[in-house]
């Protein structure tokens, strides 16, 4: 039986832990009187987003298409590999090294690349974002390719089932639980790789990404707007995240036990 | 339909042999038993008529020479978890490429035969074991096979669940007259579902002999007659024999 949780007493406990950090920040600040520079008080930062409210408000924007777009190609990229390289013990023991190397690339160094081959702009950062995101994606899918249940592949053999019927009738949405664990990760990680592609390939101007905001605000020592920027690229990553999650909650409610009393 | 001299031996160190030249002839819309001590290689027999398997020498001919239809039942009803009752029962004929609305039609006649009308658009993780596999039996009969396999099917499944499937089971076969080949460790239910139970040895697997099941009548109360307990007792004397107890 499930027992159904008040919605208060879901809600509180994260709004008392964010209401109490952003308190003792502003006692902090006042307190050891830190310089406005170094750290600036709630309001301070509240104040300089209103401010800076049209060019945070394009800023945002063009971050979420950014990781968006990084994170559509990371997911729709990762799902194929995983799934070629879950074919066979022989693809996956020749190429998941490879796919490994990708995770241990620093991709802050290979951004410059990215923008000597893709050019200045929102198509370097998309491809920063894809390939930050994109290795969760496949670890995860390929996870969930080999676990698929021995007696079902049987039951698809005995019907004489062929490679893609197999796959999307049996394969798939086996794997869908784990993929949808990768696709969660992937969501947070297209964010940083969006926000560092913008770093060095991304364009000045009114309607600057996020990463550009951080960087021309970091050179004319306005903390406040630093601190307002990277806090509207958490909501970003929150709201893909949220976005991602209700997505696998809709495909694996009736059926997945992940999927259900997720309010407990 | 015939087995002939049907030999497997699985590869490895040392080799596996697990049949050993069995011959046995399945008339059309006859209902055959293979009963014998575990690991005997009864689920072989059926894997190997299914395909799931192949055989090391002979093998089986099928008169007309076109393979038939064949449904198969697994010990577990292995339902995909993310489909409908429904749309579990109609994989097979999706998987042959059959239109939509033909499909609906014929899986939910396959439900209603199961006896699990209403049930079509619930989830299998919410039904009861006893009726996941009838949705199984649903799926394996939903092609209108010629040939019904059958590995130990209600073998996990309590006693009284057990005799209500196989009382269903058998309505099926009456109706239908399919071509049955049951594999089973129960007694009881070889006598009670088959005209012929035929007995395998211990490994490797050969055919000891077999008894001719002549019920007049398959109602759930022939399983309380002296003639129903007498032919259990002559299998059962068969397979102590197959076992080398003697009897």
């Amino acid at each position: 039986m499930r027992r159904a949780v008040p919605r208060i007493a879901v809600a509180a406990p994260p709004i008392a832990v964010v209401a109490a950090t952003v308190l003792l920040w502003w006692l902090a600040v006042r307190t050891f009187e830190i310089p406005e520079y170094l750290l600036p008080t709630p309001g301070a930062v509240l104040e300089a987003v209103w401010v800076e409210r049209d060019r945070l408000a394009w800023g945002m924007l063009a971050t979420a298409i950014g990781a968006s777009g990084g994170f559509a190609i990371a997911a729709a990229l990762g799902i194929a590999i995983g799934s070629i390289l879950g074919l066979s013990r022989f693809l996956e023991r020749g190429f998941y090294p490879l796919t490994l190397l990708l995770q241990m690339v620093p991709l802050v160094a290979l951004a410059p690349i990215l923008v000597v081959w893709l050019g200045y702009g929102q198509r370097a950062v998309i491809a920063s974002a894809a390939i930050v995101a994109l290795f969760p994606v496949i670890a995860n899918t390929l996870g969930g390719m080999r676990s698929v249940d021995r007696d079902l592949e049987e039951l698809f053999s005995l019907h004489r089932a062929g490679l893609a019927s197999r796959w999307w009738r049996l394969r798939l949405p086996a794997s869908l639980p784990s993929i949808v664990t990768g696709l969660r990760i992937a969501a947070g990680l297209a964010v940083i790789g969006a926000i560092v592609g913008e770093f060095v390939s991304a364009y000045a101007g009114d309607r600057a990404p996020l990463g550009m905001v951080i960087v021309s605000a970091m050179r004319e020592y306005r903390t406040d707007l630093m601190f307002g920027a990277i806090g509207l690229a958490a909501i970003v990553g929150f709201a893909l995240f949220g976005i991602v999650n209700f997505g696998g909650w809709l495909l694996l409610r009736r059926w997945h036990a992940s999927a259900r009393s997720s309010s407990d | 339909m015939a087995l002939r001299g049907l030999c497997r031996t699985f590869s490895g160190d040392p080799p596996v042999e697990a049949l050993r030249s069995i011959d046995l002839d399945l008339a059309p819309g006859s209902f055959t038993a293979l009963i014998g001590p575990s690991g005997c290689g009864k689920t072989t027999v059926l894997r190997i008529l299914a395909g799931l398997d192949e055989a090391s020498s002979g093998g089986f001919e099928f008169e007309p020479s076109r393979t038939p239809r064949i449904g198969y039942c697994f010990q577990e009803p292995r339902l995909l978890p993310w489909r409908r009752i429904d749309a579990n029962v109609a994989l097979p004929l999706e998987l042959e490429g059959m239109p939509r609305e033909e499909r609906r039609r014929r899986a939910g006649s396959a439900i209603e035969r199961v006896e699990l009308g209403g049930f079509a658009a619930a989830m299998p993780a919410t039904l009861s074991g006893g009726m996941r596999m009838r949705a199984a039996v649903a799926r394996a009969l939903v092609a209108e096979p010629q040939l019904l396999l059958l590995d130990e099917p209600f073998g996990a499944l309590d006693e009284v669940t057990r005799y209500r499937l196989d009382e269903m089971l058998h309505d099926l076969w009456r109706r239908d007259r399919f071509t049955a080949l049951l594999v089973t460790h129960s007694i009881p239910e070889a006598v009670f579902l088959a005209e012929r139970v035929v007995v395998l040895s211990p490994r490797p697997g050969r055919i000891i002999g077999e008894v001719v099941v002549d019920l007049a009548e398959r109602t759930p109360q022939v399983r309380a007659t002296d003639e129903f307990a007498h032919l259990v007792q002559r299998v059962y004397r068969l397979l102590l024999e197959a076992m080398g107890d003697g009897a």
